[in-house]
């Protein structure tokens, strides 16, 4: 249950929080949730799927509303096989961000938790 | 993983480049609230991205112009005017260090400080370049780092603020392509040093300057002119260095042409302008109709510069084309000694004014170079600098001097007659450009406009002494004394980069190189049609007939033994004896021709292809020329043969290369069908060279030296036509690319495909009376009080 909610509190944060402050608020995003995980490594991997879920579900959203084919461009400038694979990596990228936020949430929660 | 944060900072949906995908419309907003508007202004967008600013005053519409050019093109002004500037180093690092150092000692940076105080100086200019600053400013205010464009991150670069002068270098900045790097005054120097007078004047003298001239108005030029004062013609040997890179035989120019009530099926008289420059994405030119009580313009604009170079209001209609002249010298000055702070002018010590130029590089230790100001130009310190003698070179260039073309552009589209026009085009004194004119009463007219030095016979195309106070620049033609024709009998005017004037001119025209082939082709259209309509204006901008090719293919394929040709070789000389000239996308003959003809140039002038100095192939035109009528030239044998070829010989050796490269072509590209429009690849390039910004392989037929002159990377990027109808002139243009700088909008490269096809869009000066859907509106408020 507190992982579904951990999961839940970083997409809600990471969407408002991005949307208004620094990019870099997604780490601060899983951070908040991660607090109420006891487990650093649960922690990391739940915050891998929130960051994961909500970047992926924000640019899939944004190239489906778009006639643009910049992705295509951009994927080969990147050494990208095509538009999936940038869409993929910049969810990963989202993932690993937010996982290490969380993590680092979850070892301060259990660092308080075991003293 | 340190990248990581970096990455995110690219890559994330709320502020990474996925903010840059734009829907079906562009990211425009609705209303803009701003206290330093006087009165509302209304911008709507038609259907092509074209805005149409409807503004109550003029401090306004300028405002307004900033500020959404701004919103579509603004890293391309940016960018441009750090190019301007020679500040390339700063973004991509010391690759573009070359180019820099180049481009300050070009010593631009003087003629900017002489254009920004005359601009100053007229309160209206004054006014509409401050009003553009601050618009461009005001909308940069509003611009959050997660909405910067794609290139600002790509690059990690600043958007910077805009001044009145960052218009200034980026309206002088056109000068340098159009009249200081076309100048062949070190390659023919160091031409004359190997082989004499008597071979440069074979090989280039002369100016190709046909029949066909731009003004033929022979015996009019009733006024007397005046005459050069004496200078020392003695030429400087280059042998002690200085080099450039190898020049281009290309002409690179435009088209123009205006055809009068008379001629016109219509009875009004008709316009059309194609200016030819670099195909790059996004266009150099952004289209906006500037509307207010004072002003009704609608034209093409560089971003950065508020006023249209090429335009038509509701009484006149003008384009301009390159008028190339010889507006560049090179001296070689003696210091007074070793600390190098004095030139010895008449053996008299002159002062020179220093400058310490900073070049800051990426990544690297900023370099410093020192540049002198002198009457003979700029002194840098180039790498040929001759420390033993104490001498240098100096650069002479008439981007230096004054020009008020910022004054020239606003007065220019407000002008209503020929009367205004002239007075407004007099100001536009650099770069030197062919003005075609058409208005409402039916009129038309052409003038080579431009500040033009008074020459000697051959003075300015060699090295020359700087020791010599007599050599300084003083003796310019009076501006009465430009060459122009309006009404002419013949019913129209053209220009196309071609030889300016008949010869009875009584001034020595001196320059390196005029067209000579899309000039005549469209007199020859012009001259055949007594009612022309504008169908047959638009036809004529795309009309892919190659004149070259129909006065010298029968002669090239002369020189060939049909019986000894290979089955494959006899092929393509059946294709080419039955082609009809025209450099159609779908045929290969275009293809053939081109590598025959570029292989003989190239075969031809071998023994200008010499590393270590510079040296220029003379033209295509005069190749072909002397290789008909001098068909024994010592040119014509290839140095890297055994035997001693003449003209014969030359073609045959040439049409084998021919073969092997086409071949050479089909084996790299073996999915491809061998037609001229693949062959060609023809693109369009991102500013950044980025390929996959870039739109390439485009279907497109034409080439240099034919009307529709598109080659691979350059041609007429802009297309545009207008009927001067007293009742309200109409517009059709095109772009190549698209209105908008984003390469995350549809609007980026949307017109291309138009474009290559020959469509033309409708350039409406009085969209909004007809349209009450367009598609976007603007509305910018002054704040409430």
């Amino acid at each position: 249950m507190k992982k579904a909610i951990a999961f839940i509190l970083m997409i809600a944060i990471g969407f408002f929080a991005a949307k208004f402050g620094p990019w870099y608020m997604m780490a601060f995003a899983g951070f908040a949730g991660g607090l109420i995980l006891k487990n650093q490594w649960h922690a990391l991997l739940i915050g891998f799927l929130a960051g994961f879920t909500l970047w992926m579900l924000q640019i899939w959203l944004m190239t489906n509303a778009s006639e643009s084919d910049l992705p295509a461009r951009l994927s080969s400038l990147f050494g990208l096989p095509g538009e999936t694979s940038l869409i993929l990596v910049s969810a990963v990228v989202g993932g690993i961000i937010t996982g290490f936020g969380a993590a680092a949430g979850g070892s301060l929660h259990s660092l308080f938790y075991n003293k | 993983m340190g990248q990581i944060p970096a990455l995110g900072k690219i890559v994330s949906p709320s502020h990474g480049f996925w903010r840059l995908l734009e829907g079906e419309l562009p990211a425009l907003p609705e209303e803009v609230i701003d206290g330093q508007l006087k009165e509302e202004v209304t911008v709507v967008w038609d259907e092509n991205l074209i805005p149409h600013i409807y503004a109550r005053n003029d401090e306004d519409l300028y405002f307004v112009q900033g500020y959404i050019t701004a919103s579509l093109r603004l890293w391309q002004m940016d960018f441009q005017n750090r190019a301007a500037t020679g500040r390339l180093s700063e973004i991509v690092g010391e690759a573009a260090l070359d180019f820099d150092l180049k481009t300050r000692r070009m010593g631009m940076e003087i003629g900017n400080e002489k254009n920004l105080a005359a601009t100053m100086q007229v309160p209206y200019a004054k006014m509409t370049y401050e009003q553009y600053a601050k618009g461009v400013n005001t909308y940069l205010k509003t611009l959050e780092e997660k909405d910067w464009p794609l290139e600002y991150r790509l690059l990690d670069m600043k958007p910077e603020p805009w001044t009145v002068l960052k218009t200034i270098q980026v309206a002088n900045f056109s000068a340098r392509g159009s009249t200081a790097e076309p100048s062949r005054d070190i390659a023919y120097t160091h031409f004359l040093d190997a082989y004499g007078f008597f071979d440069w004047n074979l090989l280039y003298g002369g100016l190709d300057a046909d029949k066909d001239p731009i003004v033929n108005a022979p015996g009019t030029w009733d006024f007397e002119p005046v005459v050069p004062s004496n200078k020392a013609l003695d030429v400087i040997s280059a042998k002690e260095g200085l080099n450039d890179q190898k020049e281009e035989d290309l002409v690179k120019g435009s088209n123009n042409w205006a055809v009068s009530a008379s001629k016109s099926e219509s009875g009004k008289a008709l316009l059309a302008g194609d200016p030819h420059i670099g195909l790059s994405l996004p266009n150099m030119f952004f289209i906006t109709h500037l509307k207010s009580r004072k002003v009704n313009t609608l034209g093409f604009c560089v971003p950065g510069v508020p006023s249209p170079i090429f335009a038509f209001n509701d009484s006149i209609a003008y384009s301009g084309t390159n008028a190339y002249r010889d507006l560049v010298d090179w001296y070689k000055v003696k210091f007074a000694d070793t600390s190098r702070t004095r030139i010895l002018v008449d053996k008299k010590e002159i002062a020179l004014r220093r400058k310490i130029q900073e070049i800051k590089i990426k990544g690297k230790e900023s370099v410093y170079d020192t540049i002198y100001y002198s009457d003979f130009g700029v002194i840098a310190n180039h790498k040929e600098f001759n420390t033993e003698n104490n001498e240098a070179w100096a650069f002479r260039w008439i981007g230096q001097d004054t020009s008020h073309v910022p004054i020239a552009i606003i007065d220019m589209s407000n002008a209503k007659n020929w009367e205004e026009f002239t007075t407004a085009n007099d100001k536009f004194e650099s770069p030197h450009i062919n003005w075609a004119y058409a208005d409402i009463h039916g009129d038309v007219g052409i003038r080579v406009a431009g500040k033009t030095l008074v020459r000697q016979e051959t003075e300015g195309l060699f090295l020359r002494d700087g020791t010599k106070s007599e050599n300084i620049w003083t003796d310019y033609i009076p501006i009465e004394h430009t060459i122009e024709q309006f009404r002419p009998v013949r019913g129209f005017v053209s220009s196309s980069n071609n030889y300016p004037v008949d010869p009875t001119y009584p001034y020595v025209i001196n320059a390196w190189l005029y067209e000579t082939k899309r000039n005549r082709r469209i007199n020859q259209v012009l001259s055949a049609d007594s009612s022309i309509t504008v169908k047959e204006m638009m036809q004529l901008q795309l009309d892919n007939y190659n004149l070259e090719a129909s006065e010298n293919l029968g002669y090239f394929l002369s020189m060939l033994a049909y019986e000894d040709l290979s089955r494959e070789e006899k092929a393509i000389y059946d294709d080419l004896k039955t082609w009809n000239y025209r450099a159609d996308p779908e045929l290969s003959a275009q293809a053939y021709y081109k590598f025959w003809t570029d292989a003989i140039q190239e075969l031809a002038w071998d023994e200008l292809d010499v590393d270590s100095i510079t040296l220029a192939d003379p033209s295509r035109y005069r190749t072909q020329k002397l290789l008909k009528e001098q068909p024994d030239l010592k040119w014509w044998d290839i140095d890297s043969t055994a035997v001693i070829e003449d003209a014969k010989l030359l073609i045959q050796a040439a049409f084998k290369k021919q073969y092997e490269e086409i071949n050479e072509w089909q084996s790299e590209n073996p999915d491809r069908e061998l037609n001229w429009a693949n062959v060609k690849g023809t693109g369009l390039y991102h500013l950044t060279r980025l390929k996959p910004l870039a739109q390439e392989n485009i279907y497109i037929g034409g080439d240099g030296g034919i009307v529709n002159a598109v080659s691979k990377n350059f041609g007429p990027g802009v297309r545009f036509i207008v009927e001067l109808d007293p009742n309200g002139p109409k517009g059709w243009g095109i772009l190549a690319g698209g209105q908008s700088g984003n390469p995350g909008s549809v609007w980026y490269g949307n017109m291309t495909e138009r474009w290559a096809k020959g469509e033309y869009i409708d350039l409406d000066l009085y969209y909004s009376q007809k349209n009450d859907n367009p598609l976007h509106m603007t509305t910018f408020k002054p704040a409430a009080k």
